[in-house]
């Protein structure tokens, strides 16, 4: 009985080669429209390296204040990054996590220099030692400054692949000196390359942000703000809600002291899943899931229907050639609800195959076009948003493709099939639908 | 109680510019066991009646009923179910399913019921060794000539052991030879089987045959 299906499946492409070959070039491309733009949102999402722990990791970057007495959440006096004191205040306190890091963000771009090699810019990211514990980073040799480098302010750097080899042209640096911002480094580390997707962890040189004067760059009444963001590791994503809980008794903690200053911080919901940072990045508002769920919706719902309207005239002409058989059939025994299941899991088939070459046509763009896709203009960084195969391999992307198949089928087919399943069926054996 | 009654059977087309009257209050009673020939010139109705005959199509207005069964009050799944336990449909033009070879032409009725596979196919074979054509179980239909193609149709309508045969101009698609060979299938089935045929033809010989014909004019019975 199955094995029918996909018999019929490929007696239809031969008899007709080319509506079915139009049909199907015409889903893949649908999907693989859809699946860019899912693409783009879930790479923001998906774990890998070294921001693999994506799932159990809480953001707390900015943070807003407005005056005590003002109750609209909308009028911020000013929003900015953490400086250290705060960021240790509301975040590195935490009991909960397993662990918490402070890091620059964005990166600078500094002047680097070795002997012998012109002076150029580089993207610097100053962190703690935390920073190595929570982001999973591919060592090529050497390693991570650690808690006693950190704490005697050793001036020590991780570099990337690319500089290293820019530099010396090898990998193998380790101990080797360098000159950033005009201060001389020992290299601790090589590490790989690391896309500029994965914000939180990239640059393409670290150093301990104890080496320099960055904590001193502070604004905003009592030092508020300043170049940090932090990352909060927790042992499981179930600690979520306990580790928000834990920063609102700091959080009022911190607001109870601000209050001399007439102050008060806005409540954006920190800190913020990965998904609740990439629908706002970076903004100083609470993410707004609904709307960013409405904008998503109406986007995907339009990216089917316009296929969908097309391939549905498409799998009427295909139908036509059918109707003779499903008047047979009919004629035979076979009950409405049947063709109607039948021509669906048909169209199924189908759509599975085109959804298969769409999925892929996307995932081999995201690789090979990642640069075009990704490149976010309102970052300036000197790296690449290339993407790992690791994200592009996850199963969620080839099961929305599939989800994605199966509602543009249904929304192509149902009303040809419920046609084609209620003509007369003296009238589907002479060929007519209706 | 016949096996099928008609009464006051009418059935019209309408398209947008004329409206054909098909059949005019059309009464028959046709009995179990009966071979009945349906004869008269060509679009005076005959296909229709054995359509409606053969729940493929409507009619209009009037009443008909199978084995006690009143059509109208059946929903699709059982009028369904009934085509598929009661009725063997042969067509003049064979109609079978292009992209199915001969057995799986054979075993389609039966994909509606649950049977194993391996008794679909015994079932199939038995009817394709009754029309004489269990040596072909393999090709597709246009590998066939037209008389091998109704003897698979014949199978077909067969194979699901149904008490009515209906079969329009079966024989209009052949030359005499495979013509009398497929007389001579349908007879065995009314005569050996017991099942009742309600066949539609232009061949006074074959009416002859038959026994009880019946004779259309523009729509109605006038014989
Ligand atoms: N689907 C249809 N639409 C309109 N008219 C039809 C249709 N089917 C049959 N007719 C008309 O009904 C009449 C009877 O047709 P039919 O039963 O096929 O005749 P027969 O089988 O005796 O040659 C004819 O005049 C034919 O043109
Ligand atoms: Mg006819």
């Amino acid at each position: 009985m199955k094995n029918q299906y996909f018999k019929r499946v490929c007696y239809n492409l031969r008899q007709d080669p080319v509506v079915t070959i139009v049909s199907i070039l015409g889903t893949a491309l649908s999907i693989f429209l859809i699946m860019i733009v899912v693409l783009m949102q879930e790479i923001q999402i998906l774990p890998f390296s070294p921001e693999s722990n994506r799932n159990r990791i809480l953001h707390g970057d900015c943070i807003s204040y407005t005056n005590a007495n003002n109750h609209d959440d909308h009028q911020d006096l000013s929003c900015g990054m953490l400086s250290e004191a705060t960021a240790k205040k509301l975040y590195t306190s935490l009991k909960t996590p397993e662990a918490v890091s402070i890091f620059q963000y964005p990166p600078d771009q500094t002047l680097i220099s070795v002997y012998g090699v012109a002076p150029f810019s580089a993207d610097l990211k100053q962190t703690d030692d935390s920073f190595w514990r929570i982001f999973d980073f591919n060592f090529l040799s050497g390693k991570a400054y650690n808690k006693s480098d950190f704490n005697s302010a050793q001036k020590k750097a991780v570099i990337s692949e690319q500089i290293a080899r820019r530099l010396f042209g090898s990998i193998n640096v380790v101990g080797r000196k360098i000159t950033i911002n005009h201060s001389p480094y020992h290299i601790c580390g090589v590490v790989r390359e690391v896309s500029n997707l994965a914000e939180s962890a990239y640059s393409q040189i670290w150093i301990p942000y104890s080496t320099t004067d960055i904590t001193d760059d502070t604004w905003g009444a009592p030092e508020l703000s300043g170049s940090f963001s932090t990352a909060i590791l927790a042992y499981k994503k179930k600690d979520f809600p306990k580790i928000k809980a834990e920063f609102n008794t700091r959080s009022a903690a911190f607001n109870a002291k601000l209050k001399a200053e007439n102050l008060r911080i806005i409540d954006q919901e920190n800190p913020r899943t990965q998904f609740e940072k990439s629908i706002s990045p970076y903004s100083n508002g609470k993410p707004e899931r609904n709307k960013f769920y409405r904008q998503e919706a109406f986007i995907l719902f339009i990216l089917l229907l316009i296929p969908a309207i097309n391939l549905s005239s498409m799998t009427q002409s295909r139908l036509h050639r059918y109707m003779t058989e499903i008047g047979i059939r009919r004629a035979f025994g076979c009950h409405r609800s049947q063709i109607l299941k039948d021509i669906i899991i048909e169209n199924l088939i189908l759509s599975t195959i085109a959804g298969f070459v769409g999925l892929l046509l996307c995932l081999l763009f995201a690789y090979f076009g990642s640069d075009f896709i990704f490149t976010k203009n309102w970052i300036e960084d000197m790296g690449r948003p290339t993407v790992s195969i690791s994200v592009l391999l996850n199963p969620i992307l080839f099961l929305l493709a599939f989800l994605f198949c199966f509602v543009l089928n249904l929304m192509s087919s149902i009303i040809p099939a419920w046609q084609a399943s209620h003509t007369q069926i003296i009238n589907a054996i002479n060929g007519k639908i209706h | 109680m016949s096996m099928i009654s008609l009464s006051g059977i009418h059935k019209t087309y309408r398209t947008k510019e004329v409206e054909t009257q098909a059949l005019e209050n059309v009464n028959l009673e046709i009995e179990k066991g009966e071979f009945l020939s349906v004869m008269g010139p060509s679009g005076c109705g005959k296909s229709t009646l054995l359509n409606i005959m053969g729940l493929i199509d409507t009619p209009t207005s009037g009443k008909l009923s199978i084995n006690d069964y009143v059509i109208e009050e059946m929903k699709d799944k059982e009028l369904a179910t009934f085509r598929n336990k009661m009725l063997g449909f042969i067509f003049q033009s064979f109609h079978l399913i292009q992209s199915l070879n001969v057995i799986d032409n054979v075993e389609m009725p039966l994909t509606y019921r649950s049977l194993s596979a391996s008794e679909r196919h015994r079932l199939a074979k038995e009817a394709l060794e009754k029309v004489g054509m269990s040596h072909r179980l393999h090709h597709r239909p246009n590998e066939l000539s037209g008389g091998q193609c109704q003897r698979v149709a014949i199978a077909r309508a067969i194979v699901g052991n149904p008490e009515i045969i209906l079969a329009d101009e079966p024989t209009g698609n052949l030359d005499s030879k495979m013509g009398n060979e497929v007389m001579n299938i349908l007879h065995r089935l009314n005569k050996e089987e017991g099942r009742t045929v309600v066949m539609v033809t232009h061949n006074e010989e074959q009416a002859k045959k038959t026994s009880r014909t019946v004779r259309f004019f523009d729509g109605r019975q006038i014989e």
